[in-house]
């Protein structure tokens, strides 16, 4: 009995966990660059109290087993680096990458960031900055009396200034075998693990790496239908597995009302 | 003094002819307490319902809490009646075959049920809802067959497809446990991954490895480890499996809710009506300790 309310309470807390999952997505319907995640399940241990293909008389086996499922676990969230829709800002600094790759960032505390949100700008130095300050690595700095500042789908970055254009910069892109495995830190950005694989530096638009576009953002993957949905399974799900648990409650009110 | 002991006297006089008035109700008395046989069984009986539903209902909680476990399998419990035993009606009067020879016997009166136990739990492969994910690493099978996963315990199989990549970039599951091709791990390194119907798995435009699609003869042998996988016994015989490989998908669990909440109510009753059973003859036995067996009342 205690099993069937302990399963119970580990699927309402999955549930919970996607529901957490999917909210998150839903908050970042509208942010740039972000890429939903998915919560993943499995399910737990079980208790083998009669072990399948054991003898039970002379030549003849248990065909089955008896094994008791202990509920579920929640073993990972997915990240789906699938391409965002694209939104025409105008904007120079807006860019998005229109492929595989990241943008390298360097954050406050020296090392180094990756993210697919593009909307960068220029700090009081000319520096192209993140939203959130972070310098773009390599840095590029932009002259202040530059009229027109074009980013080429390579990423060659050129000002013009005075009616003379020049080559200020390369943007380079970073990309992983295994992006799924990024740690997402917030505000955008994700940092390298041991599960992402080493980083691979190269130029946008050469080996597989992904173009740049420029006054264009990247907006979030998340669709919002299937988001809906997956919020309406889990509430089902989660109301299934709290139905459980009163059963198993009045099943054990019925045992402690046999003894009168 | 003499008093008191003629009250004594007279008591156990009183009870004497109380006795031999009651002398059956006595010997019923004494059957049930000296074997536990008569009266206890039942109670014995109404026990093992009631653990029985218990486990159902173990087994109904798991499957729920797995409602969206993508390739799991539903549990259902199978049950069976406890050891029968033969009753037979003792002392019948013999039967006269002739002037000198009697046959005594032992009338059969039927088998007499102890109660249910579970068996076995078996496991429903049948196919659950497909899901469609857009994720190119998420596959399903549609018909039969499992994916071979490599993990430190040996090969392991499973249905669920959510796979991903490890740091080399190789296909694995969540865990990190890698997904066996014909050749062995998968390495899927490149843009573009396009997984055929068989199983083959194109990496922009080239061929890199089939992805094993493995089924079993005989699939009760397969036992659940959790995670998702299942462990085959070492000799169990193999089969290629027949089922396709859809990428972009994923299988949902086969469980069926409104059919689980149905179960759940059939257990919580069942258990229920077994409770009543064991409420019942424990009221038998208060009459018979209780009531019959007082003296002075």
């Amino acid at each position: 009995m205690i099993r069937a309310l302990w399963s119970s309470a580990a699927g309402m807390k999955a549930q919970q966990m996607n529901l957490d999952i999917t909210s998150n997505n839903l908050a970042n319907v509208n942010t740039t660059g972000y890429k939903k995640a998915r919560a993943e399940f499995q399910d737990l241990h079980y208790q083998t109290l009669k072990q399948a293909g054991s003898p039970v008389a002379t030549g003849i086996n248990m065909p089955e087993g008896l094994q008791i499922g202990m509920g579920v676990q929640t073993v990972s969230t997915n990240r789906f680096f699938s391409q965002g829709d694209f939104q025409h800002t105008e904007n120079p600094f807006d860019l998005v990458i229109q492929g595989t790759g990241f943008f390298r960032v360097r954050l406050p505390d020296g090392s180094d960031g990756y993210t697919r949100d593009g909307s960068f700008t220029v700090d009081a130095t000319g520096q192209i900055v993140t939203s959130d300050g972070y310098v773009l690595d390599p840095g590029i700095t932009v002259s202040q009396d530059a009229t027109n500042v074009t980013i080429a789908t390579d990423g060659k970055v050129s000002q013009t200034v005075n009616n003379i254009t020049e080559e200020v910069g390369q943007i380079n892109l970073y990309k992983f075998i295994n992006p799924a495995g990024l740690d997402a830190i917030g505000r955008n950005i994700f940092k390298e693990t041991l599960a992402s694989g080493p980083v691979v530096n190269g130029t946008p638009g050469l080996n597989g790496f992904g173009q740049i576009g420029q006054g264009i953002l990247e907006m979030s993957n998340v669709k919002v239908a299937d988001e809906m949905v997956n919020m309406i399974v889990s509430l089902r799900a989660y109301e299934a597995n709290s139905k459980a648990i009163q059963t198993a409650d009045e099943m054990l009110q019925i045992a402690n009302a046999t003894r009168r | 003094m003499f008093k008191s002991c003629n009250f004594k006297t007279f008591a156990t006089f009183k009870s004497l002819f109380f006795l031999s008035n009651n002398i059956k109700v006595i010997t019923f008395i004494l059957l049930f307490i000296s074997g536990r046989k008569i009266m206890i069984r039942g109670l014995y009986t109404g026990a093992t319902g009631m653990m029985m539903e218990m486990v159902r209902h173990d087994i109904i909680a798991n499957n729920l809490a797995n409602v969206n476990t993508a390739g799991y399998k539903r549990d259902v419990a199978v049950h069976k009646d406890f050891s029968k035993m033969f009753l037979e009606r003792l002392n019948e009067p013999p039967i006269q075959i002739s002037d000198r020879f009697q046959l005594f016997r032992e009338t059969p009166v039927g088998n007499l049920g102890t109660g249910v136990v579970t068996d076995a739990i078996a496991v429903d492969f049948s196919s659950g809802g497909f899901q469609k994910t857009d994720n190119p690493l998420d596959l399903a099978i549609n018909g039969n067959g499992f994916f071979a996963i490599e993990t430190e315990k040996g090969i392991r199989y499973t249905r669920n497809g959510n796979f991903t990549l490890n740091s080399d970039g190789e296909l694995s599951t969540p865990d990190g446990f890698r997904v066996l091709g014909q050749n062995g791990p998968i390495r899927v390194a490149g843009n573009n991954v396009d997984i055929g119907e068989d199983g083959v798995v194109n990496v922009d435009g080239k061929v890199v490895e089939q992805i094993q699609i493995i089924d079993f003869e005989d699939r009760r042998v397969l036992r659940k480890t959790g995670e998702n996988l299942f462990a085959a016994p070492y000799d169990a015989p193999v089969l290629a499996g027949s089922g396709k490989v859809l990428q972009g998908g994923l299988e949902k669990a086969n469980v069926d809710l409104a059919g689980e909440m149905v179960k759940m109510i059939t257990a919580l009753r069942a258990y229920e009506i077994n409770q009543k059973a064991v409420q019942s003859q424990d009221s038998m036995l208060d009459q018979a300790i209780n009531q019959v067996g007082k003296t002075n009342a």
